[in-house]
């Protein structure tokens, strides 16, 4: 007994490092699997109440390109709007068209922090659970696709960012319909990459790539990037399409979530045949 | 007593400098300052080993809720302080190190600074970027991360050493 609890105080230092290292490394690796239950992050807490007082002071910053966009959005939908018209025969009567239901709404949120260098980037936006915001839900904004919904708690969410490991999103050219999954090849903010376009069929440079709006997390014909490189992958039929992403994520401020108003019916549906 | 409070303090300084000033910066290249393990670096030569481990530990999951990490900076600065131990007591002089020494650059010198402090960040950065990017960007991106790292981080401790300690010695520079 003396010997066993000697040879523990003599191995006391080398113990207490692998329990914490196995501690944080059970954390590290299993924060994709069990997100519910790991560490603090950048929703709980104060350091959502730090982020977002910094995000007080630094959110002006960006108003005056806020601005613009926001007037670029308004013109566009002046320009729709049936006011703008003129009716060119005067014996059509609109009726309330009911053969279109809404599908998805959208939940806006303030970026209050964005990463773009990490290995895995996420943006904490300030709004939560009691704005209906829940995990696996996509995420957008005006220039095109941003995420999904990686956490949510009361007041805030976490997104996890195009520029993240096994992002995984089901995405199609825009022209030939042609379906390919979205990742990331790590390194740079303003490159993407999809693979699974067989390569008989024709790419053009500057294609427009939008998502499939599979699953119903996000809505068909989201802008995701444009091609900006085609190359051979080595021993396989694909091509290994390069993008620029339609968002610059070191410049987000707004996004807005993705909310699939018939979610259940679909899901009853699809998991009926399984 | 005054000495608990003082570290207490240097504790939450060197978070506060890390989340608001560091951490925001961008870098070309992508690579980071992680100038926070100047703090495990300074405590003094006679600091409880098990307790270093623990203040590592807080300190690392302070920032992994900064930056949604998820426990990689509480892994790294852990080893950090197993690291420190074993090279500090690698380089220790022939007759010991003084009973109020503590190892920074006023009191310890370039030679054995440099030596000790290189050695430690580069495994630190190792362990780090392994970790996070290995998986993903290979392997001559991931050493390009870690010597670039390694390097900046090196010279802001030192450089903020030399800026801010009260009784330099002039011979010594």
């Amino acid at each position: 007994m003396q010997n066993v609890l000697s040879l523990f105080r003599y191995l006391r230092f080398s113990l207490s490092f692998l329990v914490l290292q196995a501690v944080s490394l059970y954390f590290y690796f299993t924060s994709e699997l069990y997100p519910s239950m790991h560490f603090a992050n950048s929703t709980s807490g104060i350091s959502s109440w730090i982020i977002e007082a910094q995000n007080n002071y630094t959110r002006y910053f960006g108003l005056v390109h806020e601005n613009e966009k926001l007037q670029k959005s308004y013109k566009m939908l002046l320009e729709i709007s049936p006011k703008n018209y003129t009716r060119l025969a005067p014996d059509l009567i609109k009726i309330n068209d009911t053969t279109y239901k809404q599908t998805y709404s959208f939940i806006k949120g303030d970026v209050l922090r964005a990463t773009t260098h990490k290995a895995n980037n996420f943006i904490t936006a300030n709004i939560g659970k009691i704005h209906g915001v829940q995990r696996g839900m996509g995420v957008i904004n005006q220039d095109g696709l941003v995420g999904y919904v990686y956490d949510a708690s009361e007041h805030y969410c976490l997104v996890k960012t195009l520029l993240s490991e096994n992002i995984n999103i089901d995405v199609s050219l825009n022209k030939s319909g042609q379906f390919g999954l979205l990742k990331w090849p790590g390194m740079k903010s303003d490159l993407i990459s999809i693979t699974g376009i067989p390569n008989d069929i024709k790419v053009e440079m500057g294609e427009l790539v939008v998502t499939r709006g599979t699953g119903g997390v996000f809505p068909r014909g989201i802008a995701v990037g444009r091609v900006r490189a085609t190359e051979f992958s080595e021993g396989e039929s694909n091509w290994d399409l390069r993008l620029k992403p339609s968002v610059n994520f070191n410049a987000i401020s707004c996004v807005f979530i993705v909310n699939h108003l018939m979610k259940e019916e679909l899901h009853e549906l699809e998991s009926s045949v399984e | 007593m005054k000495d608990l409070l003082l570290y207490l303090f240097g504790f939450v300084l060197t978070l506060v400098v890390q989340i608001f000033f560091f951490d925001k910066m961008v870098l070309p290249g992508g690579f980071i300052i992680s100038y926070y393990i100047s703090f495990i670096l300074i405590l003094p030569f006679n600091t409880n080993r098990l307790l270093l481990l623990v203040i590592a530990f807080i300190m690392g999951i302070c920032l992994d809720a900064m930056n949604d990490t998820f426990g990689l900076h509480a892994s790294s600065s852990v080893f950090l302080a197993w690291l420190r131990t074993y090279i500090y007591r690698w380089s220790e002089p022939v007759i010991g190190y003084g009973e109020n020494q503590r190892p920074n650059l006023t009191e310890m010198g370039w030679n054995w600074t440099l030596k000790t402090y290189t050695i430690i960040v580069f495994g630190f950065y190792i362990w780090f970027y392994v970790l996070s990017f290995l998986r993903i960007i290979g392997t001559w991106f991931t050493l390009q991360k870690i010597l670039l790292s390694t390097v900046s981080t090196l010279l802001v401790i030192l450089l903020i050493q030399v800026l801010y300690s009260r009784k330099m010695n002039k011979n010594e520079l």
